[in-house]
């Protein structure tokens, strides 16, 4: 038989135009499709801007974050303190950037952990199918059924508050929703007709499961993990606001936050919750902002 | 010639609401080394439930192999582990499919989905089995094998990605190749190339082919022996010449009669009067009697079996039957 050519000769006329014909490799077209959303863009400078703040603070930090100074509780921000004080006297920029460490760690920690837990069940729930899916579906059920922010403030209080007891707890709670999504994931994915040509292959179970599916609901998980980083910090901040969170006086944005919900000093000293509260808008926003360019950069069928 | 399959009174069950519908309903069927045979009927016949099943990979629940022997290659599959059973896919048997539109996991380049059946099954290196992949894409007709290789699928056209099938199907060298509709979804010039390819490649690799098709072109270019199949059992069988030159069984002379003439100028084509009866609510006696043309009282009380014509030909159907007075 004459080898049969497709139209897929590269013609040395398109190098001459100025057109690739070579492939680049996965990451560089990863790269390029990311670097092209501009929001996207923005949010990972800025994030990693906090993140970079948060690892150095002890060096930028112009002030303990635990010194108080009673001579100057509640003063503008100035040449001294560039975010003013907290009425403890306390540098609020010193105190941000402390508490940018506390609060990215429990974000981080414990939606990797609720990932990892939530991604692992929900893909055996959906790939099996049966009793298996309807024993995991049922627990996520029960767990969903109970009140979480009550669930979180007897759980804090049974076990003392701290950054471990925090993260474990919300790594513990926060997994159904990944569960229930990636499950709903594989429902759909398991019967395409590439996973009955893997097994054709004689391509084992698990990994099917991992290395064959798992990758096509990617998209959806990491945007479930971006949403869910701001969904923490927001929660860590709300444990705090009501005194079972991150204890004082080590800093978080959350007790920050609730330290300035004070009538007298938001009418007085509105530099005090703006510190903070814009952080935490901030960072959950450019979190969902990177989340979304990930999505559409890791995905081949999003043409660039 | 030896046997490299052979299907012994297979029988594969659906269960729908506590009901067991037949899909395929006692099929004998045998391959020979070297062999293409072609697998004919008309959707719902149990065509592809037989491919599968061949591949134990009947969806289960609801589906199950309720008797009959698969026998491959000196094992029977139907008794092994899916431990065993997936060393022998993608080794020994291989499957392509109609739609290479969705067959190839889109998330993964063509060397990745290439190399993993290598890495499986022939314990290659990782760069061991690239180098082969690029082999195999060489094979099938790529010139620029070494670019596509780290292409991912939706860059492909279908005629390309079926290709890419066959590559993946054939890397392992298998003893038998399933191919289910695998020129359906493509259009014509890129049909006979694929055929094309895929007798070369059996020639070479003195693979057996199982081709399920419903496109008598496509029985005729490439079988060499084809099986028709109607409502879940076999109902003729012949060397495709002699199919195609004299038909026995009214089911395929039907079939053979709808296929448009170039001489003949029709306003109509013809067709088989009536519909597949549905797998739950078969007849008694021969499942194709309400629509056929020749039927007699015996056809509708009793089930004909498979009648050995000679050597090679086997119809069921009463008008073979030498006990009876022919009409």
């Amino acid at each position: 038989m004459a080898k049969i050519n497709l139209a897929e000769n590269p013609s040395p006329s398109l190098e001459l135009h100025g057109i690739k014909t070579t492939r680049d490799t996965m990451l560089q077209i990863v790269a390029r499709k990311f670097f092209r959303n501009k929001l996207a863009v923005i949010g990972g400078i800025f994030l990693i801007v906090i993140i970079s703040a948060a690892l150095l603070a002890p060096v930028i930090a112009p002030y303990s974050p635990e010194k108080q100074k009673l001579l100057e509780k509640l003063s503008v921000p100035s040449r001294e303190h560039l975010l003013g004080t907290d009425r403890f006297g306390r540098d609020i920029f010193s105190r941000l950037l402390y508490g940018a460490r506390i609060s990215l760690l429990v974000g981080f920690a414990s939606v990797l952990g609720s990932i990892t837990i939530g991604t692992f069940l929900g893909a055996i729930a959906g790939y099996v199918g049966g009793i298996v899916d309807a024993l995991i579906m049922r627990f996520v059920d029960i767990i969903l059924s109970i009140p979480s922010i009550f669930l979180l403030i007897t759980l804090v209080t049974i076990f003392k508050p701290g950054v471990d007891k925090l993260i474990l707890i919300f790594a513990l709670l926060g997994w159904t929703t990944t569960a229930r999504l990636v499950r709903g994931e594989f429902l759909s994915l398991r019967s395409r007709e590439f996973v009955l040509a893997s097994k054709t292959i004689g391509t084992k179970t698990h990994k099917i499961i991992f290395s064959h599916i798992l990758p096509n609901a990617m998209g959806p998980i990491i945007v479930s993990a971006t949403l869910s980083i701001g969904y923490v910090i927001l929660a860590e901040s709300g444990l705090s606001y009501l005194g079972l969170g991150i204890q004082p006086p080590v800093a978080s944005w959350g007790n920050m936050l609730q330290d300035a919900q004070n009538f007298t000093i938001l009418l007085n000293s509105w530099w005090y919750p703006l510190g903070p509260g814009l952080m935490i808008l901030l960072t959950v926003v450019c979190f969902n902002f990177v989340g979304d360019g990930l999505r559409d950069a890791l995905d081949p069928k999003i043409n660039e | 010639m030896t046997a490299l399959l052979e299907l012994k009174n297979l029988k594969t069950y659906f269960k729908r609401k506590k009901i067991e519908i037949p899909a395929v309903d006692g099929v004998d069927l045998v391959i020979n080394k070297g062999e293409t045979v072609a697998l004919v009927g008309e959707s719902g016949s149990g065509k592809s439930i037989t491919s599968l099943s061949i591949m134990r990979l009947i969806p289960s629940p609801p589906g199950r192999i309720v008797d009959g022997q698969i026998n491959f290659n000196g094992q029977d599959l139907a008794k092994l582990t899916e431990d065993e059973l997936c060393k022998i896919r993608g080794n020994d048997i291989s499957m392509i499919f109609q739609e290479p539109m969705t067959s190839l996991n889109p998330v993964l380049t063509v060397g990745e989905q290439i190399t993993e059946v290598l890495t499986y099954h022939q314990g290659m290196s990782k760069t061991m089995a690239k180098k082969k992949a690029i082999e195999m894409l060489e094979l099938v007709g790529f010139s620029r094998a070494k670019e596509i290789v780290d292409d991912y699928p939706h860059r492909l056209s279908g005629g390309m990605r079926q290709r890419v099938m066959i590559a993946m199907a054939m890397s392992c060298n298998p003893k038998l190749l399933i191919a289910d509709e695998p020129t359906t979804a493509l259009d014509v010039t890129i049909q006979a190339q694929i055929l094309d390819l895929m007798k070369d490649l059996s020639k070479k690799f003195e693979t057996s082919i199982l081709i399920i098709t419903h496109d008598l072109g496509v029985v005729s270019e490439i079988a060499d022996r084809v099986v028709v199949m109607y409502a879940g059992q076999v109902v003729e069988e012949a060397l495709v010449e002699d199919l195609f030159e004299n038909p026995l069984h009214p089911y395929t002379e039907g079939l053979m009669g709808s296929v448009p003439s170039i001489e003949e100028d029709l306003d109509r084509l013809k067709s088989i009067e009536g519909n597949v009866p549905a797998p739950e609510n078969l007849p008694a006696g021969c499942r194709f009697a309400p629509r056929c043309p020749h039927k007699f009282d015996r056809c509708t009380a009793e089930m004909p079996q498979l009648l050995k014509i000679n050597e090679t030909r086997a119809a069921r159907c009463f008008l073979y039957d030498s006990k009876e007075v022919p009409q």
